[in-house]
């Protein structure tokens, strides 16, 4: 598979930030009442997550190690609030009604995330691809929920769903179907590509390895081999 | 071969009590509530209770189905849900938001967390709170002999007078099976004889909620306004038929009284300072979930067990 | 070591000043189109209740401490007046007012809306800009039949009733919904004294 190709495949259905990494809950959460708000999220997210990943990796040989979290910071946040006035100029009912989520963006994991674990140890090209993919993943994850939501509580009146109860049901019921899924595709021989990385326990190409606290236990590791 | 070289694992000693004989209990102990309200609010409550406990058994029949795993609708416990859920709605309700609700119950709360016995809240309590926040204007507006009308607690809460005595005997608005304390009281004595239930939950539940109302209802000792609370809203269903639900309530001696005390300060902070004028279904699921904690603190020492000692 | 701590700190310095200066270049684009955005939503919000001005202009006389003292002297003294707007029409007469109002007495929250009063006391209507009463009962407040209630009217003060109203200066609450009607009636309430006290006439 082409490379760039891979990328998108890997944000969008292997590592979805949403139903698979289970990333960037805050906004999941709390935006989706509506399949409007979803995409916007997303999208705003997207293009922060593109240009945050171009921009690091392009300068990935300057930035300097000891001071790469902060610098990575400075790039994300100048990035968000670029697209927060661009949104509050031109959509200004869509800044409205995502509020105080749009400046969030900025403490959003996945992007810290990408361009810590990806853009800055890769080529340009392919991290704008990574950027992509992630961002159309958590984009697609968002519209999911917001429609659903949308047509639960909005359209049949059953208000709970519009509630912040109603997301945390929405996604738990969306992460089961896509086990299931991912179950039946493994009976039928043709699993879909597990994911890699942290879900796995594989801490071994992951630079926060020392400082993370949410690693799986050596016990656990193997019996899911 | 005599019994007694027949060897086995505990427990030998068996008592004739099953799940099934228990819920049958319930159910009869709930039979005046129900009769009451069905003469109360009309033919429209008890096609609302066959519509709930017809759904509830049927949708844990095809869940099972469904997941492969043998049948338990025989344990009647999906009847006991129904007939709970039934009661805690007001008579008016579209039947389909009944339907919603029963299998919220069913499905949801019950079977996902792998069936009676493994649920962490009450089915029916929480399906009733789920039909609350979904459809707070059907739930909350009741209806009495054709009026529309606000329940007793309702009026109690912005300042007007009520007739106790009326709502002792349940001629009053409210849901199906809450208004009659009379009714209520029936059956409980029946579950307290057939020793089904123990007094300390409901005892404890609703001696610490006149204890609050009394510091904090802001009415100081009145008799009338004390029995009105006391009478008024899901406070005795709840506090005989819910909270001592077997599976969502503590089973050492002491955290049912820890439970129960829990459960009258909640709701009478609900009821006090809360924006609404009951409370009891939300304390008894926020109780319910500390059911795990009390537990753990409250397991009695067994016999000549020494104190822990605790080395700083 | 001290050399490679000032290396780091000199390209983090200029990887900020180079942002900082792209962040301001942004802004300097954006600006006139946000404010234009931000006055085009408060006039959409204005015309609601206003529907026969051309334009509105905000009142320079207005003293939030004067219009303080007029409400806490009243029967609602838990709403706060915000500002006030003169509207206008297209020869430039004022033709009336819309007076943003937050009312304190919501049953969750602050509920904020913008109420339309014409020269003569005439309620045009209001406008809700902030709510988050419970959904599917307080929200109401800015639905029919509740909203249609004030419309068109001339009383100086509005009292909620649970039953159908039986004069003109009587409100039907929302259904379950007593507290949020009674936060919404209160604040139109104020906003029809400030205009006695402070606008009409003497003014």
């Amino acid at each position: 598979m082409n490379k760039y190709v891979e990328r998108l495949y890997n944000g969008i259905i292997k590592e979805n930030p949403t139903f698979v990494l289970m990333l960037g809950m805050c906004p999941t959460l709390a935006v989706t009442s509506s399949a409007i708000n979803g995409i916007g999220m997303g999208l705003s997210t997207t293009v922060v997550l593109v240009m945050s990943n171009l921009l690091i990796s392009m300068f990935r040989k300057v930035i300097p190690n000891g001071v790469r979290m902060p610098a990575f910071i400075v790039v994300v946040a100048s990035l968000v609030t670029i697209v927060q006035f661009v949104m509050q100029a031109y959509t200004p009912s869509l800044s409205a009604s995502l509020g105080v989520y749009i400046p969030l963006i900025v403490v959003n994991c996945i992007i810290l995330g990408r361009a810590e674990s990806y853009a800055s140890k890769n080529p340009i090209l392919p991290s704008v691809f990574d950027g992509l993919g992630m961002g159309l993943g958590f984009t697609i994850g968002l519209t999911c929920i917001g429609l659903i939501r949308q047509i639960l509580g909005a359209s049949l009146g059953i208000t709970v769903f519009i509630m912040a109860p109603g997301a945390f049901l929405v996604l738990a019921f969306l992460v089961a179907g896509m086990n299931v899924v991912r179950d039946k595709m493994e009976k039928k021989g043709k699993p879909l590509a597990a994911p890699s990385g942290c879900l796995t326990g594989d801490c071994s190409s992951c630079t926060q390895s020392a400082m993370c606290t949410g690693k799986l236990g050596k016990s656990e590791k193997k019996s899911e081999e | 071969m005599s019994d007694l070289y027949n060897v086995s694992s505990s427990s030998h000693v068996r008592d004739k009590d099953t799940s099934a004989r228990i819920m049958l209990y319930v159910v009869i102990a709930l039979l005046p509530a129900t009769v009451f309200g069905v003469i109360n609010f009309g033919i429209r409550a008890l096609l609302l209770i066959l519509v709930c406990v017809a759904v509830c058994v049927a949708s844990e029949w095809v869940f099972e189905k469904l997941i492969h795993k043998k049948s338990t609708i025989n344990d009647f416990s999906a009847v006991v849900t129904g007939l709970l859920l039934a009661l805690n709605l007001p008579h008016t309700l579209p039947i389909w938001q009944a339907v919603l609700g029963s299998v919220f119950a069913i499905v949801i709360v019950k079977m996902l967390f792998g069936g009676l016995g493994q649920n962490f809240m009450n089915p029916a309590l929480g399906a009733r709170c789920f039909l609350l926040v979904s459809f707070a204007g059907t739930m909350t507006s009741f209806t009495y002999d054709g009026a529309t009308g606000a329940t007793p607690l309702a009026l109690l809460k912005s300042g007007e007078t009520v007739d106790t005595m009326k709502m002792f005997l349940g001629t009053t608005a409210g849901t199906i099976g809450e208004t009659s304390v009379v009714a209520i009281l029936i059956g409980a004595i029946l579950l307290i004889l057939l020793g089904v239930i123990d007094l300390r939950i409901p005892a404890s539940y609703i001696i610490s909620f006149a204890v609050f109302i009394l510091l904090f209802g802001g009415h100081g000792f009145d008799g009338n306004y004390l029995t009105a609370q006391l009478c008024g809203g899901g406070l005795m269903l709840g506090a005989f038929f819910m909270a001592t639900d077997y599976v969502t309530s503590p089973i050492t001696p002491m955290g049912k009284i820890v439970f129960g005390i829990l459960l009258g300060i909640l709701t009478g902070l609900f009821r006090i300072f809360g924006a609404n004028a009951e409370g009891v279904s939300f304390a008894i699921i926020l109780g319910n979930l500390l059911v795990p904690i009390i537990e753990k603190f409250t397991i009695p020492r067994a016999f000549g067990q020494k104190k822990e000692v605790r080395h700083e | 070591m001290n050399k490679k701590i000032v290396h780091d700190a000199l390209i983090l310095t200029a990887f900020t000043l180079v942002l900082g200066f792209l962040l301001g270049a942004v802004y300097e684009i954006t600006k006139e189109p946000i404010a234009a955005a931000e006055k085009a939503a408060l006039d959409e919000a204005y015309k609601v209740v206003f529907t026969d001005a051309a334009s509105f202009e905000e009142d320079t006389d207005f003293s939030a401490e004067k219009a303080a003292e007029i409400i806490a002297a009243s029967e609602f003294p838990n709403d706060e007046i915000t500002a006030v707007n003169k509207a206008v029409d297209a020869s430039g007469n004022v033709i009336g007012y819309v007076i943003n109002v937050t009312s304190h007495e919501g049953s969750q929250a602050d509920i904020s809306f913008s109420v339309g009063i014409q020269n003569d006391g005439t309620l045009n209507g209001y406008s809700i800009t902030a709510i988050s009463e419970t959904p599917g009962l307080g929200v109401l407040v800015q639905e029919e039949p509740f909203y249609s209630q004030f419309q068109g009217k001339s009383e100086e003060t509005y009292s909620v009733v649970k039953t159908a109203p039986s004069a003109d200066n009587e409100i039907q609450a929302v259904t379950g919904a007593t507290i949020s009607s009674r936060a919404v009636t209160n604040g139109v309430n104020a906003c029809l004294l400030y205009f006695r006290e402070a606008l009409q006439g003497g003014n």
